[in-house]
């Protein structure tokens, strides 16, 4: 990787130790968002869109808690928040033109993952960064700009296959990690969402969380 | 010839949390997660710390839930220790 890609290389660094070395929490390949002190994980494979639909919604009245590790309490099973600068990537880097200029960094063109750009979380999502929430609900978005927008409920069994496969430590923590994860879903319902764009996929996120109350 | 009689590790060697109709078991001795469809859970909580044969699993369950007897239901559960087997969640004695 080149010099100039100095600053995703130090992400991924980032990244990597906090997957091997984390041993207090559960570490789930997921974004977070918090409002009304309950959390919304979002988990899928790459390119599925939580990373750009938690910096999305982190703009629009929600807190966003992360884009990247979701953080599970291995005893209360609550979430905490890593509020770590957005890799925002590609097309979706043209989505936060309009946030302040100094909460953006260099344009990094040409790297392994295309084009780059870091967003720093806003005030609120880095003055909350040690308040942890409940989670509420769990969603597995996938996009793809042919499909229709739609919900679709989740198994458990699923869930938590699905689950132990966006986690970096599950085997690791043993006996905890099975507890902890399994008491997550107990907890949650989950739901897989469809979208072909950001504004379908916002409205449907409001509209499952509207639902649970 | 006899049929093979199987063990399970005691009843406190996993943990299990049921998940709408399945059932993720914790086996603490390997340290791995199974995802089990029914009757594999009723198979091990009928075996208990009992060693058992498929004829004698099935009456164990049949004292408990309402099932089919016969050869076909012998068979199932001769199919199903076969896979708790290779897991390693049961043991041919």
């Amino acid at each position: 990787m080149s010099l100039a890609h100095g600053l995703l290389a130090a992400e991924m660094g980032m990244n990597l130790q906090m997957a091997l070395g984390q041993k207090r929490f559960l570490l789930l390949h997921a974004a977070t968002v918090e409002r009304d002190g309950r959390a919304l994980l979002m988990t899928g494979e790459s390119g599925a869109g939580k990373s750009t639909l938690a910096a999305l919604l982190g703009e629009r009245g929600w807190r966003l808690m992360g884009d990247e590790f979701a953080l599970l309490d291995l005893e209360g099973g609550l979430l905490h928040p890593f509020p770590r600068l957005i890799s925002l990537k590609n097309q979706a880097i043209a989505l936060f033109d309009h946030v302040e200029p100094e909460r953006l960094g260099p344009l990094l063109r040409g790297t392994p993952k295309g084009t780059i750009r870091h967003l720093r979380p806003n005030k609120q999502a880095v003055e909350a960064m040690t308040e942890p929430a409940r989670p509420a609900l769990i969603l597995f978005p996938r996009y793809g700009r042919k499909l229709e927008p739609a919900v679709r409920p989740v198994g458990a069994a699923e869930v938590f296959v699905r689950l132990t496969q966006a986690s970096t430590n599950y085997v690791a923590l043993g006996e905890r990690g099975f507890a902890s994860l399994t008491g997550l879903i107990g907890a949650c319902p989950a739901r897989a969402v469809d979208y072909p764009d950001t504004d379908s996929a916002l409205a449907l996120v409001e509209e499952l969380w509207s639902a649970l109350r | 010839m006899a049929r093979p009689r199987f063990v399970a590790d005691a009843p406190d060697a996993v943990r299990s949390v049921e998940l709408e109709g399945l059932t993720a078991l914790y086996h603490r001795p390997s340290g791995m997660t199974h995802i089990l469809a029914p009757p594999a859970p009723q198979i091990l909580d009928a075996i208990g710390g009992s060693p058992a044969d498929a004829a004698e699993i099935l009456k164990r369950i049949g004292e408990r839930f309402d099932l089919a007897s016969g050869e076909d239901a012998e068979a199932a559960i001769e199919a199903r220790l076969a896979e708790l087997e290779a897991a390693g969640l049961v043991r041919r004695l």
